[in-house]
């Protein structure tokens, strides 16, 4: 690991737990008006339902798939679908709910079709997923890269468990409702992740591998 | 193990979190969703089929937006053959069995439809479309401007256009794809294809029974990509990679390149395996093991399917990645950057990751992202401040960021540069830079 700061380090920056929790909206929404404003046909409607759940979406979708060159595209088609099947969400006070279905939905669509096309996994030069912005560190985005590595290995189901239960931050009911699966299969997804990443992360990235495993270097696990 | 996981995922999201600050893509997204633009791609599912209310919603949304907002440009339309001007999508065009169909656009592209060749516009962009060749044949002619946005996907394949004439064809029974360059060039990608520019005169065909075949290119052609020199074609196929006696794994670092060398590719080398030059006798396609034992990196890009080629990424030392990645740049193949991605990611810490890590820089550099060509270069002088690369890095980043317009940063990196090779190769530059 000469020259490449290690996992353990980077992980020992404050505020790490607080990082994977949702990023709260500025503003409370009143979901119940935003679904009747946005089935009554305001035309002013789509654009406050994208201010108050755009970036939750876009935080969902780069938690699912990291680094990559379709997120505008899946951010415009999960908007594009909410706003097209609006009127089949029945209780309007759970449209959070709803719409994290719907881009965990989608993205899982993505995943599966480029798992069938293993050729998509590659990017074109220009499309390399660029620094995140210029103070990050570089380490940082290593690691980013290295993670998602691993996971890009994994079932789009694992990947998606490992990504909202780990990533995301949330609780097991949270990501199984999320997910559109029971308890139950949610949490077999989670076990069978987890032993796919390190089964991964063996095999392509010992360092990491070896990091997960050596937990008294990060010091402040349990 | 879940709490090992827990503190992993949270980190990620934490560096995740700095991208979602910058809000351009959400802005994009925004802007796109009020212009009524629809989706890039087509219905995923049909539980989420669109409704009539989504319909009103969106025609409410542009009626607003043209009314309050009339400068807005607007996405190309298009007019088949016979009909009314449209922006419908994912509606299937289809040319008659004893006849062609044409389709015009309002930027001035047009794409003739052979006869029961069938068609969708899958994206209508101010910039251009996305075109989906479901079957048959298309004759493309795409109107260039310096913003052009175009594709056409035919099955698995993706042909990106920024002004040309082609003929593209595609046959899903026989997965057999066709593309033919009258004027201009393109880039295409597909399965076992890495993506590469097709030019004027040139063919590309591909199904299970062929391989790319290209015609000779011809000499007036001005090669559009840097750093390609002497290509070897997929076919024939040629040796490219470097000669290493059996059984010496170890890695050997790239040579320094001087300023006039830097646009050089990195591992292009006189020698040649005389081993690698004869083909296996047996009709059997060779494995990536074979490939990667021979080093026919030419071989291992060209003509192993994903699968295989990411085995091999996986299974090589140091050195074939590196070298991988250096044939993969000279074939004008897409994924060197995830070669050299590779290369850090399984050898985190040695020469070879931080070789990578300026390889990955002058990639970025080339590719016009120079602050984070800035930033590969920074990993390497961190990684190996005494490096053979050093001296290059330290220059690179004087350009870097005097091409990024940091000119804080660019003065900065000059006078370190100055201070350690007051006589180098980049020491003009960056004297300049200060001044």
């Amino acid at each position: 690991m000469d020259g490449q700061m290690p996992v353990s380090n980077i992980m020992g920056w404050p505020d790490q737990k607080a990082a994977g929790q949702p990023i709260e909206e500025e503003s409370p929404i009143d979901d119940e008006a935003l679904v009747e404003s946005l089935r009554s046909g305001d035309p002013g409607a789509p654009a406050r339902f994208f201010d108050a759940y755009g970036r939750y979406v876009e935080r969902l979708l780069v938690r699912v798939l990291g680094p990559d060159p379709d997120l505008e595209d899946l951010l415009h088609d999960v908007f594009a679908e909410a706003l097209g099947n609006i009127e089949q969400l029945r209780d309007p006070t759970r449209l959070k709910g709803w719409l994290t279905r719907m881009t965990v939905f989608i993205a899982r669509g993505m995943l599966r079709r480029r798992r069938r096309h293993g050729w998509l996994a590659f990017v074109p030069d220009e499309e390399l997923p660029l620094m995140p912005s210029p103070s990050t560190p570089p380490e940082a985005r290593d690691l980013l890269n290295r993670v998602f590595a691993v996971l890009q290995r994994l079932r789009p189901n694992h990947r998606i468990a490992f990504s909202l239960r780990y990533i995301e931050g949330m609780t097991l009911p949270e990501a199984a409702e999320a997910s559109g699966v029971s308890l139950a299969t949610f949490k077999r997804w989670l076990k069978a992740s987890n032993r796919a990443f390190m089964s991964s992360a063996q095999r392509i990235d010992r360092a990491l591998y070896e990091e997960l495993l050596n937990t008294p270097r990060w010091g402040s696990l349990p | 193990m879940s709490k090992r996981f827990e503190k992993l995922g949270a980190e990620v999201a934490r560096v995740q979190d700095e991208t979602l600050a910058d809000g351009t893509r959400r802005a994009a997204v925004r802007r796109r969703l009020l212009l009524g633009e629809s989706r890039s791609s087509p219905p995923r599912s049909s539980r989420w089929e669109p409704t009539l209310a989504w319909v009103g919603a969106m025609a409410a949304v542009v009626l607003a937006v043209v009314v309050l907002w009339p400068s807005v440009p607007e996405p190309i339309a298009y007019r088949v053959e016979g009909e009314a001007e449209s922006r419908l999508l994912d509606r299937e065009i289809a040319a008659p069995n004893d006849g062609a169909r044409s389709i015009a656009f309002t930027d001035g592209s047009a794409v003739r439809l052979s006869p029961s060749a069938r068609a969708r516009v899958r994206q209508l962009r101010i910039e251009g479309a996305t075109l989906v060749l479901d079957r048959g044949e298309a004759t493309v002619s795409v109107q260039h401007r310096d913003t052009t946005k175009w594709s056409v996907e035919a099955g698995p394949f993706l042909v990106r256009v920024t002004g040309t004439r082609f003929r593209v064809g595609w046959q899903p029974e026989a997965e057999s794809f066709e593309l033919e360059v009258f004027e201009g060039e393109v880039r295409v990608r597909g399965p076992s294809l890495p993506e590469r520019t097709v030019r004027r005169g040139q063919e590309v065909r591909q199904n299970p029974a062929a391989t790319v075949e290209p015609k000779p290119e011809p000499p007036q052609v001005e090669e559009p990509i840097r750093e390609r020199t002497a290509l070897p074609e997929p076919h024939p196929r040629k040796q490219t990679g470097t000669v290493t006696p059996a059984g010496a794994p170890s890695y050997e670092p790239p040579a320094v390149p001087t300023p006039s060398e830097a646009e050089a590719p990195e591992s292009t080398r006189p020698e040649q395996d005389p081993e690698a030059s004869a083909k296996p006798s047996s009709a059997e396609p060779p494995s990536w093991k074979t490939l990667l034992d021979r080093r026919d990196y030419s071989a291992l890009l060209t003509e192993l399917g994903p699968e295989q080629l990411e085995q091999a990424i996986w299974q090589a030392d140091a050195a074939q990645l590196l070298d991988l990645g250096a044939a993969a740049r000279e074939l004008g193949d897409a994924r060197a950057g995830s070669i050299y991605t590779a290369v850090r990611s399984r050898f985190s810490g040695t020469d070879a990751a931080a070789d990578a890590a300026f390889l990955l820089g002058r990639m970025q550099f080339h590719s016009g992202a120079h602050r984070s060509s800035a930033t590969w270069f920074e990993t390497y002088l961190r990684e190996r401040p005494d490096g053979r690369l050093a001296r290059e890095a330290a220059g690179r980043l004087v350009e870097a960021y005097q091409h990024a317009g940091d000119t804080d940063r660019a003065h900065e990196a000059a006078e370190q540069y100055l201070r350690r090779y007051p006589n180098g190769p980049h020491a003009g530059l960056a004297r300049s830079v200060l001044q």
